[in-house]
């Protein structure tokens, strides 16, 4: 084998063991839990006055944000989702290993096709996060895509990125990528900027919806992607004073260098050229949570 | 445990016995060393926040390497898409020859093949928690460490060194 006395030997060398430091502290305070310990007469009432400024606080906050995204605060945004979709949902989420909670309502907010294909934005709240479902109209038990982001996490932005998906669709396949996220009552409307073209999509329920559709491919001819929503890839447009306003994007990664739409462009151009000839469709057997069937 | 879920204490066990063939594991589904340490991070803050979830029916590990992988998957798939753009040569470091050659032959076993080996030689799991971690049964588990040996075998030995 090539020089290794067995299958353990060559797993060994190509991931290293790993020495972290844990941050059990840093996992519980993320996941929003408050940890209960034993407290002396006037800790307890230390932490009382605590809480109590924090509460006042927290409704000065949420003062603040129901201004900014409103539709979710101060009623219910869209309309009921459709009976098919909510039976949809409540079906994959009791099967989940870690659902969301039973009996949970979903709002449709958007709806859009692409390349004949509609794709509906559902929303719903889940303890102190808004949380969005991008699932096919007619395939409203298939898995879609669910990402929720806390209240803490939209304050002081604008718009936010919420995820960035991929959908294969049809035979011949076509692929589309969809970028979704929040926006406050004060966005009209986001420019998306992608490595081939920029779609301005208008912001409803306080949330936006991009998506683009071209063809997998085959192993002789494989178009670039065309993802949106790099960082700085994507622009709000305040209602009335076009005031541009960058949106960033959850989830990305510290180091990894920021690129805007020509520089993506241009390494898609050089990466097109290293690989041609190469299958650009992804593997069905590792990318099974993304696609779905026509 | 049980009907009342897991406590925050047992999911602290886990995580702090765990962290490290966690990391490990992870960082051989996505691919990518740096990306592990959050991709575990992010699953064990939905371990907490799911925690009353957890129904007993297996041991906690299972479920918890089960959220982990699943991150895992996610990440890779991520990646996969965000990454068709970047230029090979920024992330192709000039590596082992031999680390090629395996995470080569890696790439070309199924997924659940990869999964069941990772799970088996980077964490030294038994069958039931694969099992659990994967959604499969306990005889599927050897029957797939089984095939993905010898495909592994295989592959390795196609290639002259």
């Amino acid at each position: 084998m090539t020089g290794f006395n067995s299958v353990s030997d060559a797993l060994q060398i190509l991931v290293e063991p790993f020495e972290v430091t844990p941050r059990w502290d840093a996992v519980v305070a993320d996941a929003g839990v408050v940890q209960r310990r034993r407290t002396t007469s006037w800790r307890t009432f230390a932490i009382a006055a605590v809480f109590a400024a924090a509460l006042l606080a927290a409704a000065a906050y949420a003062a603040g944000f129901g201004n900014k995204f409103s539709s979710w605060l101060t009623g219910s945004p869209g309309t009921p989702a459709p009976a098919a979709e909510q039976q949809g949902f409540a079906q994959r989420n009791q099967v989940a290993f870690a659902s969301f909670p039973a009996g949970t309502k979903l709002r449709l907010l958007l709806r859009k096709s692409v390349a004949g294909t509609s794709f509906d934005l559902l929303g719903f709240r889940n303890g102190d996060a808004y949380c969005l479902r991008l699932v096919r109209t007619k395939l409203p038990q298939a898995i879609g895509r669910n990402e929720c982001l806390r209240a803490e996490e939209l304050r002081g932005h604008s718009a936010l990125v919420a995820n960035n998906v991929w959908f294969s669709v049809g035979r011949p396949a076509q692929s589309i990528t969809g970028v979704y996220g929040f926006a406050a009552d004060d966005v009209a409307a986001l420019r998306v900027t992608r490595a081939r073209g920029e779609e301005r999509v208008p912001v409803k329920n306080n949330v936006f919806l991009s998506l683009t559709s071209q063809p997998s491919g085959t192993v002789q001819h494989h178009p670039l992607p065309n993802p949106g929503a790099h960082r700085g890839g994507c622009v709000g447009e305040r209602a009335g004073a076009g005031c541009p306003l960058r949106c960033r994007r959850r989830g990305d990664h510290q180091g990894r260098p920021a690129a805007d739409g020509a520089e993506l462009l241009r390494r898609a151009r050089r990466h097109g050229h290293r690989r041609a000839g190469a299958r650009h469709r992804p593997d069905p057997a590792s990318d099974d949570r993304l696609a779905e069937p026509p | 445990m049980g009907d009342r879920g897991a406590s925050l204490e047992e999911l602290r066990k886990v995580y702090e016995r765990r962290l490290s063939d966690l990391c490990r594991v992870a960082a051989a589904v996505v691919g990518r060393s740096d990306l592990a340490p959050d991709i575990v991070h992010e699953a064990f803050v939905r371990a907490v926040r799911q925690r009353h979830r957890f129904e007993g029916r297996g041991d906690l590990d299972g479920w918890v390497w089960r959220i982990v992988v699943n991150a895992a998957r996610d990440a890779r798939a991520k990646e996969r898409v965000e990454h068709e753009l970047d230029d090979l040569s920024e992330r192709a470091v000039p590596d082992d020859p031999r680390r090629e050659l395996v995470r080569s032959a890696v790439e070309q076993l199924p997924e659940r093949q990869r999964l069941v080996l990772f799970l088996r030689y980077y964490a030294d799991l038994d069958y039931r928690t694969i099992a659990a971690a994967v959604a499969i049964s306990e005889g599927t588990v050897a029957a797939t460490l089984n095939a993905a040996h010898g495909r592994l075998r295989q592959l390795l030995s196609e290639v002259t060194p």
